[in-house]
């Protein structure tokens, strides 16, 4: 069963962010934290080096919701 | 290396350089070029690098003078390539996109729709700076030419997209080192005209490599960063480990970027080798002209396929579909390499023309009765129907013109897409099986199902060059 996205989170962070609600999704965001390239951002902070996503909120079951910042090289 | 020149500016008598010096693709293959002084205001695609800027010059490898117009000179070239391919004519956040040479301290480079962001690092024989390499630069300008081309896969929940932009940063690095003629030269000499072959054109970023090596031996190729001449065939990136070393694949995106890159440089091969006069030798012209062509496939196919969650079997199918636009012999070479790379299935493959086909005869007729609505039909493969034709069906989704899969990994079979596809597919197969469609006049000769009598609650009409699936009524549902 696919996690559910919590509304707040949505509503507060509009479409430009990654929400994990299917199995590609979940298994994405779930990679991307493992590999410890999605980070919460401090106000006024920046990512820090090799991280390429903000984690700007949580679904109701717990998933980090993800906004891409950038690419990198490597 | 070669070619080197002594640091000055200008030309003695005051006069403004009108050439500048530079690397042909990174500092450790270290060949040097004599470039035309870029013009970084220049539009469409307009860079904004910071100032001030060194007076054009023939400045010495190790200068930040020479790193300044190693970097312009790469993304000019770069830009100017891939400009006329971009439907907007502009970078994603507008005109101008700023370039900053060294942000601190990184073995690495960004892109994140405000800059390019290049930094510095400890390198083997001192420290490498990642904006001095054009492999890197054009790499990270490809991904900025990508989210103008396709700005939805930005933040597509999806392991196949964020590695698409991967691939493509990749293979804009390597089409943007092919606009150089003495790089073509160099590259057709080395491989011996087979340009599937590993040289400093497939070996991308040979410095940085050497450089992460020293911190993380397995984490890049053993003589470059990446190298886009690989094996790597396509696996459904949900059941691959998140991460692992170089020579594995994983569904981290720059390893799973490889699947895509590497058949990309297949084709490009495929199609020089088809387009020169002598297949054994072709001439740098001819490897410029097939640079370009497979740049105009990969746009082609990037704007026509839907960004759904087996992008890269939509892409391919995309490209193999556009390649006929631009050369009758260039789809068998695609579908082939796809084939290999397990990108398609062979199918899907196999079922691309006939798809197409059909669906533009439909298109045609439908055009003409109802100008402003565009076709919502998926075209599947029918066989398992016990028909020869594709069976059209409408689908309630956004629109897959037709259902491009990835081969499975275990068998021969096709992994099915998820989502509207896999409905409609799903759907289709429980009609069959139930017995529930009329096949009239378009069936087979000798039933592929016999289940007698029963209420039909769907018939199959010819049209065009396919089948279309029609729904004659809705039931109570009790019909056994």
């Amino acid at each position: 069963m696919a996690p559910g996205p919590a509304e707040t989170d949505s509503a507060a962070h509009g479409d430009d962010v990654i929400v994990p609600k299917d199995e590609a999704s979940v298994a994405f965001v779930r990679a991307v934290v493992q590999r410890g390239e999605a980070v919460r951002v401090p106000p006024g902070g920046s990512l820090p080096p090799g991280a390429t996503h903000e984690i700007v909120g949580e679904t109701t079951d717990g998933l980090p919701i993800l906004r891409r910042k950038r690419f990198a090289l490597f | 290396m070669a070619d080197q020149s002594d640091a000055h500016t200008g030309n003695g008598n005051g006069a403004a350089a009108t050439t500048v010096s530079a690397w042909e693709d990174d500092p450790e293959p270290a060949v040097l070029v004599t470039r035309p002084v870029p013009d970084l205001s220049k539009t469409p695609l307009a860079f904004d690098f910071p100032a001030p800027q060194p007076p054009p010059a023939m400045y010495a490898p190790g200068t930040a003078e020479f790193r300044y117009w190693t970097a312009a000179e790469a993304l000019r070239r770069g830009a100017d390539f891939w400009a006329p391919r971009v439907p907007s004519g502009a970078w994603q956040m507008g005109d101008v996109l700023e370039v900053i040479l060294d942000e601190g301290a990184d073995l690495n480079a960004y892109y994140d729709r405000q800059a390019l962001n290049f930094f510095h690092g400890p390198g083997v024989g001192g420290t490498v700076y990642s904006g001095e390499s054009p492999d890197i630069v054009c790499h990270e300008m490809g991904h900025a030419i990508l989210d103008s081309i396709k700005p939805q896969l930005w933040n597509a929940a999806s392991a196949e997209t964020a590695a698409f932009h991967e691939g493509f940063a990749d293979i804009s690095a390597i089409l943007s080192a092919l606009q150089l003629p003495s790089l073509r030269t160099a590259i057709l000499t080395d491989t011996q005209g087979q340009l599937y072959r590993s040289s400093r054109l497939s070996r991308l970023a040979e410095q940085l490599g050497s450089a992460i090596r020293l911190q993380a031996p397995d984490a890049v190729d053993p003589d470059c960063l990446r190298n886009a001449v690989n094996s790597f065939t396509y696996q459904d990136p949900i059941n691959l480990p998140q991460g692992g070393p170089a020579s594995q694949i994983s569904s981290e995106p720059h390893s799973f970027s490889r699947v895509f890159s590497g058949a990309c440089f297949e084709i490009l091969a495929g199609i020089l080798a088809a387009k020169a006069a002598n297949p054994a030798m072709p001439t740098e012209q001819e490897l410029l002209a097939a640079s370009g062509e497979i740049a105009d496939i990969l746009v082609a196919g990037i704007t026509q396929a839907p960004v759904v969650a087996n992008w890269y079997a939509q892409v391919a199918a995309s490209m193999v579909q556009a390649s006929a636009n631009v050369n009758a012999a260039y789809p068998a070479i695609l579908r082939a390499v796809f084939v290999r790379r397990s990108i398609l299935s062979l199918q899907s493959a196999a079922n691309l023309h006939t798809m197409q086909a059909s669906l533009a005869a439909v298109a045609s007729m439908t055009a003409e009765a109802q100008p402003n609505q565009p076709l919502a039909s998926i075209a599947l493969s029918s066989d398992s129907y016990g028909l020869t034709r594709p069976l059209l069906v409408e689908a309630a989704s956004h629109p897959r013109q037709f259902v491009a899969s990835a081969a499975a990994t275990l068998g021969n079979g096709s992994l099915e897409p998820a989502s509207a596809s896999t409905a409609a597919r799903a759907f289709v197969d429980d009609l069959f099986s139930r017995g529930r469609v009329d096949y009239g006049s378009v069936g087979p000769t000798q039933p592929h199902l016999d289940h007698g009598r029963r209420l039909r609650s769907h018939k199959l009409v010819s049209e065009g060059g396919a089948i279309r699936l029609h729904r004659c009524l809705f039931d109570c549902g009790f019909a056994h």
